[in-house]
């Protein structure tokens, strides 16, 4: 007589059973097979979907007063999952499964107005708006720094951008240093 | 003799068990299922840590009077636990004890004239909440801005507009599943938000869209560790 274990089927002999060398292969085949499962899991937990793009180099320009843009990136800094092809796209990243993930998006640095009296980032996913942060006229100073953060629900293949917009007087504005970082939650 | 190895207690059969070696197989085979089983559920529980994310249905004014979020209209937009009570209310999970990070996104508007910095205070509580009997705060945050007079023409009327981002931590007691369905006895994270009014009148609306979200961070108890 044998059995299988209930969680993970693993063959086994029992009392009485003369256990061959059949039997053994079969047992560490199996051993092995529910072990590469849990590392699966475990190289989930340990490097979950990760990713964080910079603009480090330059400066973005041409960015028209209360126009909509999407904040553009030179650099990957790290991406565990093909989030980022900057090299198609500079100002997307691809979301790889299903979840809840976190956004943290900075825009810096921002330049070439004459006055400025709003600045607002938004996360967008799958266009759609997401987390989003806006500076009020007392916030800001010169090279102001907007932070939009927070928690999206969002599906594989879905865009993930940082958008800007900011009201005032001459441009169109530049921005330097930014970023957007995103990791999953479940 | 046997011997078992000194932490799993595997079994490690001897010559003159060899006769029996199916014996020492079926332990060796169970015992080693529920190791792994073990280790299976705490890594998935790690990768779906409760989580649940609502967005506020419907525009909502205010003044510096306080609303009680759960008696508001949310759309549940994700949960990976299920909740105590039908519906769409800011429920934690049914006995699960611990830490969570808390917090609320949102867009408010200003309904009337605008009038530049004015400032607002958003305060959000989370507290228990005992069938309408007043609740028990656990925590409080709050976030302070000021509203402006530019209008971005992306924006909804002639209003002021700004975001705002209250979260923090929280402890969170259990709430065990006969708590929230005995009535009287109702247990339920509550949230608060509060615009305290300054520089001016004026109500503000809290716009639909606007995310609250939960997610557990761990259990308050010291982790236990095998080596």
């Amino acid at each position: 007589m044998s059995g299988l274990t209930p969680y993970f089927a693993l063959r086994y002999k029992c009392l009485g059973d003369l256990v061959n060398n059949t039997d053994f292969a079969n047992f560490a085949n199996d051993v092995d097979t529910a072990l590469s499962v849990i590392r699966g899991l475990e190289n989930q937990v340990r490097k979950p979907p990760v990713v964080k793009v910079v603009r480090d180099t330059g400066t973005q320009v041409g960015i028209a007063q209360n126009v909509d843009t999407n904040v553009s990136f030179t650099t990957v800094q790290w991406d565990s999952s093909a989030f980022a092809n900057l090299g198609v796209d500079n100002t997307a990243l691809t979301i790889p499964s299903d979840g809840v993930y976190w956004g943290d998006g900075i825009v810096g640095n921002w330049d070439l107005f004459t006055t400025i009296t709003s600045i607002r980032a938004t996360i967008t996913v799958g266009g759609a708006v997401g987390p989003e942060a806006k500076a009020s006229p007392f916030a800001l100073i010169g090279g102001s720094l907007t932070n939009a953060f927070g928690p999206f629900v969002a599906t594989a293949g879905q865009i993930v951008r940082l958008r800007v917009r900011w009201t005032g007087t001459g441009g169109p504005a530049a921005v330097g240093l930014s970023q957007l970082a995103l990791y999953k939650i479940c | 003799m046997t011997t078992l190895s000194p932490i799993y207690k595997f079994p490690c059969p001897d010559d003159e068990d060899m006769a029996n070696l199916g014996l020492y197989m079926e332990d060796l085979a169970l015992k080693l299922d529920a190791e792994m089983q073990a280790r299976r559920s705490g890594l998935l529980e790690a990768l779906n840590r409760p989580t649940a994310l609502w967005s506020l249905a419907a525009d909502v004014t205010s003044n510096s009077s306080a609303l009680i979020f759960s008696n508001l209209n949310y759309n549940l937009l994700f949960s990976n636990y299920p909740m105590a009570i039908a519906g769409q209310k800011p429920l934690p999970p049914v006995g699960r004890p611990g830490w969570y990070h808390f917090g609320f996104y949102g867009r408010v508007e200003q309904v009337a004239t605008v009038v530049a910095a004015q400032s607002r205070n958003f305060a959000v509580r989370v507290s228990t909440y005992n069938g309408g009997i007043a609740p028990g705060t656990i925590a409080d945050f709050n976030s302070q801005f000021y509203l402006a007079a530019t209008v971005e023409s992306n924006t909804a009327g002639a209003t002021g507009s700004e975001n705002f981002i209250v979260r923090g931590m929280v402890e969170l007691p259990s709430f065990p599943a006969s708590t929230f369905h005995s009535g009287g006895a109702l247990a339920i994270v509550e949230t608060w938000y509060k615009a305290t009014l300054g520089g001016g009148g004026g109500n503000v609306s809290l716009k639909a869209g606007s995310i609250l979200w939960l997610t557990f961070l761990g259990e308050g108890d010291q982790v236990e560790v095998v080596s």
